[in-house]
C-alpha cells in the first residue's frame, strides 16, 4: 500500500485545521505524527480515513483518489479519538457486531486479538462498566483483528500502563513485519522514536518537520564516535 | 495480507438487522403493546354495540385495522361546536415508529457507527443499507399490526379476510360496502405503509443537516398539523380514512397519496444520499470549537 498526500488543506468555517500537508507513506513501515493538542493531528488521520473532505490537495491511495475513485481506504482499522463502542454489549460482542459487516474473521480470531491484549473475550461485563484503559484496549483490538492494511491509531498509548503500551508497541512492529502501513499519533515523542520509521511533526496545521529517529540516533552516535 | 471482502449493500443490511433489529427486540413488544391497546378500545366500543344489538357480526382481521387507521374528522375551525378530537392511535403509533427510526438509524454514526461507516467501504453502501433498513423496520411493524388484528379477531371467532359493511358503517364511519375490496386494502394498508417509509426516508435525511432529536420533531409536527388540516400535501392526511375521498367529497385521494408519498420518498433517497456521500463526519468537540 501506497499514500500519497499532496497540498492537503482543510478549513473550517475560516479556521484552517490543515494547511498544505504533503506526505508519502508505504507499506511495512510505521509512521508517526507528533504535535501538540490541536496541532491537526486527528483531522489528519480523519482526512486519510476519508471522513473528511479536503478543501484542497488530494490524497492517493494505491493511485486510487480518496474521495472519488474510492469513498474508504479499503483495507484500515482505525482508532480515532476516544473509541465508542455499544455500552450495553460486552467488549467481545462489540468486535463480533463489527466484524460481522465483512465476515472476514471468526470468533476465535477476535477472542486472539481481545486477549493479546489482556481483555477477556468471556468476560461478561458491558462496554459501559469498563475501565478507560480497557475501552482504549478494545479501541485498539479492534483496529488489527482483520489484519488491515492500514492502520491509523490516535493517541494510542493514552490511559494504558507501561506493560500494556509495550504490549502494544510489540503489536505494531509485527503489523509492520506483516505489511501493514501504520499511522500513529502521539504527544510523546520518546514513545514516537522507538518504534516509528518516521515521524511528521505537525504544527498549527502545518508540516514543519519531518525525520527519521533511526537514522538521527546513529548520525548522534557518528558524531559521537567522531570527537 | 487481509481477506478481500468487499463492503455491500447486503452486509450492511445484515449488521442493521442484527444490531437495530434484532438487539433492539423490545421496542417491537412496545408496538404490540401499543396495538393491542388500541385494538381493546375497539373491541370494548364493538362488544357495546353488539350488547345493545346494534350490531351482529364480530370484526375481522381488516375491521381492526380499518379502524386502526380511520383517523378523525376533519377539523373545522369555525365551528365552535364541534368536539377537539385527539387521533390518539394516528399518533401513538406514528411517535412510536418515528422514535424508533430516528433512535437507531439517525444515531448510528456515532462511536461504533463510524468504524461501521468505514467498514461499509463505500458511503453510498451505508446509506442504501440504513434505508433498506428502515424498510425492513416499517415491514415489521406493519406485520405486527396484522397480527396482532388477526389474533384479536381469530380469537374472537372470526379469522375471515373480509370487511365487515355493518360493523365499519357503525364503529368507524366508513361505508365499505359501496368500494372494490382493493381499493380499500390499499387505503387501508399499502398506502399506509408506504407513505410510513416516505416519512422515515424523510426523517433519515434531515438528521443528516440538523440533530436527530430536531428530526424527530420535525416528523412529529408534520404529523399534527396533517391531523388537523385536511391537505393532499400534508402527508399524515393518508394515514386517516375519514380524510379519504373515498368518504369524504374533498378529501385526499389515493392516486395524489400514491404521488405524494413516491415523490417525497425518491427525493429524500437521493437528496440524502447526495449529502451523506459529500458531508464530513467529525466529532462533536471539532464542530463547536470552529
Amino acid at each position: 500500500m501506497k499514500i500519497e498526500i499532496h497540498n492537503l488543506s482543510k478549513v473550517i468555517r475560516k479556521a484552517t485545521i490543515l494547511d498544505q500537508i504533503s506526505l508519502v507513506m508505504e507499506s511495512g513501515k510505521i509512521y508517526g505524527l507528533q504535535g501538540r493538542n490541536g496541532s491537526g493531528k486527528t483531522m489528519l488521520m480523519r482526512c486519510i480515513c476519508g471522513l473528511v473532505y479536503p478543501t484542497e490537495g488530494e490524497i492517493w491511495i494505491d493511485e486510487k483518489k480518496l474521495n472519488q475513485d474510492i469513498s474508504f481506504p479499503q483495507s484500515i482499522g482505525a482508532l480515532i479519538e476516544n473509541p465508542g463502542f455499544i455500552g450495553s454489549y460486552s467488549g467481545f460482542q462489540n468486535l463480533k457486531l463489527l466484524a460481522s459487516i465483512n465476515p472476514t474473521i471468526d470468533d476465535a480470531q477476535i477472542a486472539s486479538s481481545m486477549e493479546r491484549l489482556g481483555l477477556i473475550p468471556d468476560d461478561r461485563k458491558k462496554y459501559r462498566k469498563y475501565s478507560l484503559g480497557m475501552k482504549q484496549k478494545l479501541g485498539i483490538a479492534a483496529t488489527f483483528m482483520e489484519n488491515p492494511d492500514l492502520i491509523l491509531l490516535d493517541e494510542p498509548f493514552n490511559a494504558l500502563d507501561e506493560k500494556s503500551i509495550a504490549v502494544v508497541k510489540d503489536i505494531l512492529l509485527e503489523k509492520k513485519k506483516q505489511g501493514a502501513l501504520i499511522l500513529l499519533s502521539c504527544h510523546d515523542h520518546e514513545d514516537l522514536e522507538q518504534i516509528c520509521d518516521e515521524i511528521f511533526v505537525i504544527q498549527d496545521g502545518k508540516q514543519i518537520r519531518t525525520y527519521s529517529p533511526l537514522k538521527e540516533s546513529e548520525r548522534s552516535k557518528t558524531n559521537e564516535e567522531g570527537t | 495480507m487481509h481477506k478481500e471482502n468487499q463492503g455491500t449493500v447486503l452486509h450492511q443490511l445484515r449488521y442493521d438487522i442484527y444490531h437495530g433489529t434484532r438487539n433492539n427486540w423490545l421496542q417491537y413488544v412496545g408496538f404490540i403493546f401499543v396495538f393491542i391497546l388500541i385494538h381493546s378500545f375497539f373491541l370494548t366500543h364493538w362488544q357495546t354495540l353488539s350488547s345493545h344489538g346494534v350490531v351482529n357480526a364480530s370484526p375481522s382481521c381488516w375491521d381492526y385495522i380499518l379502524d386502526f387507521f380511520k383517523g378523525i374528522q376533519k377539523v373545522s375551525f369555525t365551528d365552535r361546536r364541534e368536539r377537539f378530537d385527539l387521533p390518539i392511535p394516528f399518533l401513538l403509533f406514528n411517535l412510536s415508529l418515528t422514535f424508533t427510526i430516528g433512535k437507531y438509524a439517525c444515531c448510528d454514526l456515532e462511536g461504533i457507527g463510524l468504524l461501521t461507516l468505514l467498514q461499509s467501504k463505500k458511503r453510498s453502501v451505508w446509506w442504501d443499507g440504513k434505508c433498506l433498513w428502515c424498510v425492513f423496520h416499517v415491514l415489521c411493524v406493519y406485520a405486527l399490526l396484522f397480527l396482532t388484528a388477526f389474533c384479536f379477531s381469530a380469537l374472537n371467532g372470526n379469522s375471515s379476510m373480509e370487511f365487515t359493511p355493518q360493523l365499519n358503517q357503525a364503529l368507524s364511519q366508513i361505508p365499505t360496502q359501496t368500494f372494490e375490496k382493493w381499493t380499500l386494502l390499499q387505503a387501508t394498508f399499502f398506502l399506509p405503509i408506504l407513505v410510513s417509509i416516505a416519512l422515515a426516508f424523510l426523517q433519515l435525511s434531515l438528521s443528516l443537516w440538523i440533530p436527530p432529536v430536531f428530526s424527530m420533531l420535525v416528523i412529529i409536527c408534520l404529523l399534527v398539523i396533517s391531523a388537523y388540516f385536511c391537505n393532499p400535501f400534508l402527508i399524515g392526511n393518508y394515514f386517516m380514512l375519514l380524510r379519504s375521498d373515498l368518504v369524504l367529497e374533498d378529501g385526499v385521494s389515493l392516486q395524489t397519496g400514491y404521488l405524494v408519498s413516491s415523490g417525497l420518498l425518491f427525493l429524500s433517497f437521493f437528496c440524502g444520499k447526495i449529502c451523506f456521500c459529500r458531508m464530513d463526519f467529525l466529532s462533536r468537540s471539532e464542530i463547536y470549537e470552529n
